[in-house]
């Protein structure tokens, strides 16, 4: 598209040159911007209680990142500072959720310990097991992610190669992506 | 080793990993999969792009009213606690 070569990249690749330039940023984004942009947005809408969706979640971040109310801090990439902005969101909807709900929260009980979150969660991780459930290297780097390991450990700890990490890696995202980043849970 | 199970821990570590594969991953690959989908690419931009634009007007309309967002005569997105953090 001819428009996108003339929108100054450097405003998405450099981070932050000002507060006030987000809009201008984000008006720049190109077509591969917002097609990364909608796929990070529908894979941290499916985590969310209540049938909040990924249009909802994005346009929140957005509003927030423009209203200074999430400030975009200096070096940080649009893209990430946009994708953290929803991450934080979520957390966020979930303990509003608890307390629109007027839910008791046992003392000393954290925001993650939510029992409808876990369910959700517990759903959640279900699902993608079952997507995965013939793919026995998939299952395997699944499995590290989930536990929050390394590329390294995991291939460390499940005899992998680095090309058989990286051809389970492409086939989880391939997968997913093509599921819509939904896994079929309510 | 046993590790504990703490499902919503476990969901965000895969989803945290995902995102930044997402945001590295060459285009090709999210083009490729969105083609798989038989959704059109410029239909799916073009989602986002009025998304950001509504943001943007939401933005504007937020500064120059006084009413608080949950006033608003007509919602237009769901509520998430605009202005209220």
């Amino acid at each position: 598209m001819a428009k996108d070569s003339q929108r100054p990249k450097e405003l998405i690749a450099c981070g932050a040159p000002a507060p006030q330039d987000i809009g201008a940023a984000l008006a720049a984004l190109s077509e591969d911007d917002l097609l990364r942009l909608r796929v990070i947005a529908r894979l941290r809408a499916r985590s969310l209680p209540g049938g909040i969706s990924w249009s909802d979640l994005l346009h929140e971040a957005v509003v927030r990142a423009m209203a200074g109310t999430r400030p975009w801090p200096p070096g940080v990439p649009l893209l990430a500072f946009v994708a953290g902005v929803m991450r934080s969101l979520c957390d966020e909807q979930w303990r509003r959720r608890r307390l629109q709900d007027t839910l008791p929260i046992p003392e000393g009980v954290g925001p993650v310990d939510d029992p409808e979150r876990v369910y959700a969660a517990a759903e959640a991780l279900a699902a993608i097991h079952r997507l995965f459930a013939s793919d026995a290297p998939a299952t395997r780097v699944i499995t590290g992610l989930l536990d929050g390991m390394t590329a390294d450990e995991i291939r460390t700890r499940y005899g992998l190669s680095a090309v058989e990490y990286d051809t389970a890696r492409r086939r989880i995202r391939r997968t997913l992506l093509r599921h819509g980043l939904t896994w079929s849970w309510p | 080793m046993t590790r504990p199970v703490h499902p919503p821990a476990m969901l965000t570590a895969l989803l945290d990993a995902l995102e930044a594969e997402l945001l590295a991953v060459p285009i090709e690959e999210v083009r490729d999969t969105l083609r798989s989908t038989g959704r059109a690419r410029d239909a799916a931009c073009q989602e986002v792009r009025s998304l950001l634009d509504e943001a943007k007007a939401a933005t504007e309309e937020g500064s120059a009213r006084t009413r608080p967002h949950d006033m608003r005569d007509e919602p237009v997105r769901l509520d998430l606690g605009l202005y209220r953090h």
